[in-house]
Formats: structure tokens, sequence, C-alpha cells
């Protein structure tokens, strides 16, 4: 091998100068070669180090995963509302006029979530103050949509919602 | 110019057209020499260093998880190891971390103790490693108890102790440490505000002492 001086790292193997002195194959430099082993092995480390990192950020295993929720409605009165949590939603159920609604109790409007006024039978959003019935009409404030109806049956008097 | 001088112009040449920092990256890291006749003994405190930032890693990883309240703590842990992706891993490398890092600083201040390069003009180097030396076995301590596990409790029990052999004070250290009359839901809370904020924060401002020091007087030659 020719006395090569392409000791620097910046082309990994063999340089511009041999091309351009004609060569058919760049010659690897030692150093290159070096470089590019050690530029790897750092790259391994480096995703060796990341994927238990970027994996500790992804979501845990929930063992409690989504229940069904069942409501006993004889221990509902006209009043009342129950409040339920179910996969990132919450979930409101009322027996007004002996009849069970189920509703999402995200304001229709930007999402907040909306109490029930158990005097005036209404829902009542904190946020600007919309307010729907108990059919889940919307009545007042800055949205027409009606509250979002959830799918519920009834077994034995037990409201379930599966 | 080298490969990662290059590497900093292409990644931020217009940020260091202005703080002109490709100099102090030379000075401190691609330029800088060390002595010849360092052996690789001379490492010891440098990768207790690296482990030392390997422990706030994790430790930060971990902190999304823990819960340092007596009832919830061990749950918590469980629920890393087992139900958090790669967090039994996470977990496993904090605790063994620790054991590797109490190692390191032991073999470093055998090390310069054999050499005896604690002498002038060394002497506060020595100083504030030794306050190091108490931070980091501070740490593992505080850290030992906060799984709440049998062998946890029962080390924070034996640890504890041992101020009570101070003559007229012990008694009285002894509860100020436990934040009460046994090992608590308190201790815990204790424990856990040294680990994650005030003995990492020493230890850092004494770390940075430490290392402006060695920059001042440089790394002793072996003779």
């Amino acid at each position: 091998m020719e006395n090569c001086q392409c000791s620097h790292g910046g082309a990994a193997f063999g340089g511009a100068r041999e091309k351009a002195a004609g060569r058919e194959l760049a010659q690897p430099s030692r150093r290159g070669f070096f470089h590019v082993c050690i530029a790897a092995m750092t790259g391994i480390a480096g995703l060796a180090v990341a994927f238990p990192i970027l994996s500790f950020l992804r979501l845990p295993k929930r063992i409690n995963a989504a229940k069904s929720i069942e409501v006993p409605l004889a221990g509902l009165s006209e009043s009342q509302a129950l409040f339920f949590e179910r996969e990132g939603t919450q979930i409101v159920v009322i027996n007004t006029n002996k009849e069970p609604k189920a509703y999402d109790a995200a304001c229709t409007h930007l999402g907040c979530l909306v109490s029930w006024d158990q005097n005036e039978h209404v829902f009542r959003c904190p946020c600007h103050g919309a307010v729907f019935d108990d059919q889940g009409a919307a009545v007042k404030g800055p949205v027409n949509m009606p509250l979002k109806k959830v799918k519920f049956e009834i077994n034995k008097g037990v409201l379930v919602i599966t | 110019m080298n490969t990662i001088a290059k590497l900093t112009k292409a990644v931020m040449g217009e940020v260091d057209e202005r703080f002109d920092l490709t100099p102090v990256i030379e000075k401190n890291l691609t330029h800088k020499w060390v002595p010849q006749t360092l052996s690789w003994a001379g490492c010891f405190g440098g990768l207790a260093f690296l482990i030392f930032l390997i422990q706030i890693f994790t430790g930060i990883l971990l902190l999304m998880y823990y819960k340092s309240d007596a009832e919830r703590a061990w749950d918590s842990v469980t629920f890393i190891k087992s139900n958090v992706p790669m967090g039994w891993l996470i977990q496993r490398v904090h605790s063994v971390g620790a054991n590797f890092m109490i190692a390191l600083v032991f073999l470093h201040m055998a090390r310069v103790a054999y050499l005896r390069i604690f002498r002038k003009p060394r002497e506060l180097h020595w100083i504030s490693g030794s306050v190091l030396l108490l931070t980091t076995t501070m740490l593992a301590f505080t850290g030992y108890l906060l799984p709440w596990t049998q062998l946890s409790y029962w080390g924070a029990k034996v640890g504890t102790e041992i101020p009570s052999a101070v003559p007229v004070l012990g008694e009285y250290i002894v509860l100020l440490i436990r934040r009460g009359p046994s090992i608590s839901g308190e201790t815990l809370g204790f424990f856990f505000a040294m680990h994650i904020w005030v003995l990492p924060g020493i230890s850092i401002l004494v770390m940075v002492m430490h290392f402006l020091m060695i920059r001042r007087t440089g790394i002793s030659r072996p003779l």
C-alpha cells in the first residue's frame, strides 16, 4: 500500500484524492475503517440504551380494564345522578320520570364535565354555562347539540352498560 | 479538524458562529490531553460520575410511577416491575447502579489514598471527595427504604439505630431521622425527600467544586 496520508476521519473509505488519481477501487484507509467501526458500535450501544428508555415511556399494562357498569334502578331516586368513569369517558346515569337514561357527561360545547342540578333536573356545564334538560337536549348556553346518549340494557331492574 | 468538530460545525454552524463553541469543545473534550503515564485505574472517579448520571436518569423515569406513601409504595414498585414496559430493567439498573457507584467511589478513594494523591495542593479534593462518599452512602441508604419491603424496612431500622451510640444526643438524633419512635410512613416521606432533592442537590454542588478543582490543579502524575 502506498504512503496514504488520509488519516482524517472525514472520508471513511478511501478519499477524493485517490478517486481523482483515477483509481478503479478506492483503497480503504486503516483509520477510516476504524472510524466506521467505532461509529457503528456507538450506534448499536446507543440503540441498546434508547430501546428500554423509549419502551418505558409506553403505556403500562392495566390489570383492571374496563368493567361493565351496573346500576340497580330501585336505588336510584328521581333527583339523583350517578357518575362513572369508563375508559377515559365520564358517564352519568339518571332516572327521572321512571325512565332511566345514560349520557356521556362531556358537554358538547368544549368537553367540560357537566354536573347535575337535582332541584331543577337539568345538567349544568361549569365552563360556559350550557344547560341540558333531563332528555339531554341543549336548553341554554353556547351549544345546540344534545348530550351524547350511552347505550344500556335493563336486566331485572338493573341498568347495565357493557 | 477532527470528526467531532466537523459534526459540531455541521449540526450547529449558525449557533457556533454566535457562541463560538468549537474552542470550548476542543479545550475540554477533543483536544484535552491526560498524562501518558495515567493508567486505567484513573477512570474510577469518572465512572462513578457516569453512574451518578445514570442514577439521575433512571431515577426520573422511576419517579413517573413511584408513590412515596406507606400504603402504596410497595404496590407502585411492583407495578413498575411487572406492568410498565421495561420497568423491571430500569428499576434493576437503578438498584444495581447504586451498588456499583459505591464500589467505584471506594476504588477511586483507595487509589487516591494508596498513591497519596491527596497531598498538597489537592487536600481539598480529598475533603470534598469525603463529603461525596458520605452523600453517596446516604443516597444508597435512603433509597434502600423506598421500595418498602421487609428487607428495606429492617435495613432502615438497623441503620437509623447507629446514631444512638452518640453520647447524650444519640436517642434524640434517632427520633429526628426516624421522624418518630419507629419506622413509619413519615420516615418514608423524609427519606424520599432526602433521596430525591436534598442529597442529589448537595452531591451536584460538591461535584462541581470537586471537578473545577481538578481542572485547576490538573491530574496528579504518578511517579
